[in-house]
């Protein structure tokens, strides 16, 4: 072996502690951004194979009465790659006893052989029993439903009971659990006979040679066109995103945040780990030095000290990307497990293995280059002179580097804390606007003496009012689209809600009809401006109306407009499809108690049911996908200040190393062990409080761009995240961070003062 | 015997500090050293002796001046073919020794010659044993440079500056952290080395210790106060 190799390697080895140190540092860069691009990789991936792998449909084709299209002469035009029927109709399953939710159920008769929106058999007989259903997996986790189990249905005017005979999985349906709906497969007749509709009024479709939405819509029109006067008519179209999984939104979320935080904490950990590599090459100096008085030219030096700080990569990315590996896995296994979705890359991918070796290579490199490059250029003068002065040097930019890496570290923390409490406030805000206890609605409008009727007898009702759902589509001169739009029609004065509005005002004019737009639809409708008239195609005929407000609302696309203009243009017998109560008893138990009593009640009745849901389960609902989020976010946040600590820690170690000498000084002159770990302490305190106080006020403008940033891909574009600030976050930021500079502190100089101070004076 | 000229310096001076307001360690030094002289330059602490020694070595150039060794022009060469020249001419002993700490004392002595490649590669180990042994340390060969003592260290670093054979060695305060017995060891071997023709330069504070050398140059404040031969 080369006698180079061997002095880096005997130098690596001699460093002991220290060396161990630049091992775990590097290591710890190189796990963060890993773990980021590992999970990056798998979930940006698998969400969207295990979507395609269902083949959407690119649109969704509604009729007005069923079995009236030629499927077969469909399927044979020539730009048709794929299309079949899959009827849908939104019912009521018990999940548990007296525990009701939406059942979302689809019938077709190709399940097991569909060339389209294909679901997976897991369990249960390849070929479905009449009269049986199947439900998707992840209902299970709401339920208490599997194969060979029997559930309620309420189907229209009646509970019936179904077997279950098997559990499949569909990956392109939102996740139960977040959506607490269970969806369920059936064959056309079991389909009819449940939803009471005729099959083969909702078609599937998929086009050859679609690359856009904009293509799917274009192609669309023109089949629509072919339809004109001989064709069935068209009830609604839907054309979702193209080829985009419905919960993309939140993984798109959970990629922004995991790769920014991400980022920071390899910036981070760069900036310690450089700190640390360059005062490990410092304290070679003068080795660098000698090696120049006997011959070694720079760039030999500078080969030795590359090949010294090649065994630390190497080291570094032996321990980083396995640990990568498995917490990237683990992590995109947690969110595949949220979201339902399968893990499909079981093995590492070959580009993130190599970006991962190259960045172990590469990176102690990037972090250390101008202190090896220095260690070349050194004269062997200076080298062997090493004057203290240089030390004191290193030692106030370390300082300086260790108290802005603590306050970016607890900037990010507190930002972490300042985004989750901006977002239970904006739950907060969500429910408040909810005046209701609780709603019930139906699967179609009802007049509203059924509602009467169904509720008749239950004395815990204060207050009622009744709304109508619709749905239509919006288009303004310049932009059209064919996505339904939620129509909420209520009356003016409602009691009933009172969202907060970010633009504008709430609709209160009785001669002039006014909408007021969610977020949601202000991103779909492309940012409309106030005061401009939306045109709305109603029941195949177009309304005007002049938008006046945007609520915030994390929910579907939905235009708010006054009952009574709702009711003149399509709903002349006044129906309902909606009740919103109030109880008289507020609190939580009456609420719970007052739900139960209207479940038996609208059990016993002809009502056609959809759900009975309380606000404290509608807010839920939005909890549950924001927790994912949440969690997320504030575990990756600890970990920035975890990395910045164990950075201060290094940092630290590395000073209380340098200054070895110095104790024994202190010693040899009389201060005990106590008295100059208290100095050591105190100094390390100092640098903490420093990087706290400068973190705490970096934390005001990065959450406000945080904020801002999250509500945009959470709301929608132009949508802002109200910035808050968290009190509890300020405190736990506060101690984490006082504990861990004391730790960081404590730890290191604990040991140095544990040496004799024959040692300490001894120490090179 | 003395032949032609190894060492010239020509009025060299050195200053350290800003330029505005400079320090100045040599002035205008003239200074010629022939092959196979046993020189010693003495002076008291801040005199220069050391930056009269780093000079020669090429470790630190000159304000102005012109400094030749073995017919090159030291002060002229850059970094690069300094250091090839350094390994291949001069020989540099340390006071305080300057080991490679982690590298065995044997493992020292290749080191330079792996660096500066003139001795063959097979020949290598052999030559480093027998310098060892010719300093008297041959046994702590597979020793770290911590587990001698102070005055091995010292011959061990002597055995690592003939490494590559120079023409030249040269000592800054070679003896100033041994005792007498290990300092007059350490005296023996550059006799010894004198004798077998090499040029020995020795800076020292101890005017004792020049009493050995067969010249014996006195600094003070920066400059040439006394040149003195002892009778042959």
């Amino acid at each position: 072996m080369s006698f180079q190799i061997l002095k880096a390697w005997r130098d690596v080895r001699a460093g002991g502690g220290k060396s161990l140190l630049v091992v775990f540092a590097l290591a710890l860069g190189l796990w963060g951004v890993g773990s980021v691009a590992v999970a990056y990789r798998v979930l940006s991936r698998d969400l969207r194979q295990n979507f395609l792998g269902t083949v959407p449909p690119h649109a969704v084709v509604t009729f007005q009465e069923g079995g009236r299209l030629d499927l077969a002469k469909l399927r044979s035009r020539p730009e048709i790659e794929a299309a079949t029927w899959r009827d849908h109709a939104l019912l009521r399953i018990e999940v548990r006893p007296d525990v009701w939710v939406p059942l979302s159920l689809y019938g077709a008769d190709d399940f097991a052989q569909a060339s389209i929106a294909k679901v997976r058999l897991e369990s249960g007989a390849t070929v479905p029993a009449a009269g049986s259903i199947r439900i998707e997996r992840n209902g299970r986790k709401i339920s208490n439903l599997d194969t060979g189990s029997v559930a309620r249905i309420r189907t229209g005017e009646r509970n019936l009971e179904v077997p279950i005979d098997g559990v499949v999985f569909d990956p392109a349906q939102a996740p139960a659990t977040q959506d607490h709906v269970i969806y369920a497969y059936t064959d056309p007749r079991t389909f009819s006979a449940l939803s009471g509709e005729t099959p083969g009024r909702r078609l599937l479709i998929r086009w050859k040679n679609v690359h856009s939405k904009a293509d799917v819509e274009k192609a669309l029109a023109s089949l629509r066109a072919s339809w004109e006067g001989t064709g069935p008519a068209v009830a609604s179209v839907n054309v979702p995103a193209f080829l985009e999984h419905p919960h993309q939104w939140q993984l798109n979320l959970l990629i922004a945040i995991i790769g920014t935080i991400g980022l920071l904490a390899f910036l981070l950990s760069s900036v310690l780990v450089s700190q640390v590599v360059a005062a490990l090459l410092a304290k070679q100096t003068r080795q660098a030095g000698i090696l120049k008085a006997v011959g070694a030219t720079r760039s030999r030096v500078i080969r030795i000290y590359a090949l010294y700080l090649g065994f630390f990569a190497v080291a570094s990315g032996l321990v980083a990307i396995p640990l990568a590996a498995v917490t990237g896995y683990g992590f995109s296994k947690f969110c595949a497990g949220i979201l339902n979705f399968e893990i499909l890359t079981t093995r590492l991918p070959g580009e993130v293995l190599a970006a991962l070796i190259v960045a172990a290579l590469v990176l102690p490199f990037l972090f250390a280059g101008p202190t090896l490059l220095r260690a070349g250029r050194i004269s062997v003068r200076e080298a062997i002179a090493e004057p203290r002065i240089q030390m004191r040097r290193r030692l106030s930019k370390r300082m300086i580097v260790s108290v802005l890496a603590t306050a970016l570290g607890v900037a990010i923390f507190s930002t972490g804390f300042n985004i989750r409490q901006s977002l239970f406030e904006f739950l907060t805000s969500t429910r408040d606007s909810m005046r209701f206890d609780l709603q019930v609605a139906t699967t179609r409008p009802v007049p509203r003496e059924a509602f009467t009727r169904a509720l008749a007898g239950l004395s815990g009702i204060d207050r009622r009012e009744g709304w109508s759902d619709g749905k239509g589509e919006l288009q303004t001169e310049v932009v059209g689209t064919s996505d339904g739009i939620g129509i909420v029609a209520l009356p003016l004065d409602s009691q009933m809600v009172a969202l907060k509005m970010v633009e504008g005002r709430w609709i209160q004019s009785a001669s002039e009809p006014e909408a007021v737009l969610n977020q949601a639809a202000l991103q779909l409708f492309h940012q409309p401006k106030m005061g401009e008239i939306l045109t709305l195609r109603i029941e195949g005929k177009e309304r005007h109306t002049r938008l006046v407000g945007i609520g915030e609302e994390i929910d579907k696309p939905k235009i708010y407009l006054a009952q009574s203009f709702y009711d003149r243009w399509a709903n002349p017998e006044h129906r309902v499809n909606s009740l919103l109560l109030t109880a008289k008893d507020q609190n939580f138990r009456g609420v719970m108690a007052l739900k139960k009593e209207i479940e038996r009640s609208v059990a016993a009745s002809d009502l056609p049911v959809l759900f009975v849901m309380s606000r404290a389960e509608r807010t839920k609902i939005i909890a549950d996908h924001l927790n994912i989020i949440l969690m997320t976010l504030l575990i990756l946040a600890f970990l920035v200040l975890w990395v910045a600590a164990l950075g201060m820690a290094s940092s630290t170690s590395i000073t209380v190393m340098e200054r070895t000498r110095e104790i024994g000084v202190f010693r040899a002159i009389g201060a005990t062990p106590r008295r100059i770990l208290r100095r050591f302490v105190a100094e390390g305190m100092t640098t903490s409080l420093a990087g706290l106080a400068l973190g705490l006020i970096l934390s005001w403008p990065l959450s406000q761009v945080a904020s801002a940033f999250f509500g945009k891909l959470m709301l929608g574009e132009g949508a802002v995240l109200s910035y808050a600030w968290s009190p509890v976050g300020f405190v736990i930021t506060v101690a984490t961070t006082i504990v861990f500079g004391l730790l960081a502190t404590r730890l290191p100089a604990g040991a140095a003062v544990k040496l004799s101070t024959r040692e300490a004076l001894a120490y090179e | 015997m003395q032949s032609s000229n190894l060492i010239q310096l020509k009025a060299v001076s050195l200053n350290y500090g800003p330029a505005g307001a400079p320090y100045p360690a040599l002035k205008d030094v003239s200074l010629t050293v022939a092959a196979g002289e046993h020189l010693a330059i003495v002076g008291s602490s801040g005199s220069g002796k050391s930056s009269l020694l780093n000079m020669i070595t090429g470790i630190d150039h000159p304000t102005r001046g012109e400094v030749e060794v073995g017919g090159t022009k030291v002060h002229t060469l850059a970094e690069g073919p300094l250091a090839l020249w350094r390994g291949r001419t001069v020989g540099i002993v340390f006071q305080f020794f300057q080991l490679i700490p982690n590298l065995t004392i044997l493992e020292n002595l290749l080191l330079p010659m792996e660096f500066v490649n003139v001795v063959p590669k097979a020949e290598r180990r052999s030559r480093a044993q027998a310098l060892l042994t010719q300093t008297g340390i041959g046994r702590q060969a597979d020793k770290l440079p911590a587990e001698l003592s102070g005055g091995e260290q010292q011959r061990a670093a002597i055995a690592r500056a003939l490494a590559n054979d120079p023409p030249l060695l040269v000592a800054d305060e070679p003896t100033g952290n041994l005792d007498s017995r290990n300092a007059e060891k350490v005296l023996a071997i550059f006799r010894a080395q004198v004798e077998a023709g090499k040029t020995v330069v020795v800076v020292t504070h101890e005017r004792n210790v020049g009493a050995e050398f067969g010249r014996v140059v006195t600094l003070r404040d920066g400059s040439i106060v006394a040149d003195e031969r002892s009778r042959p």
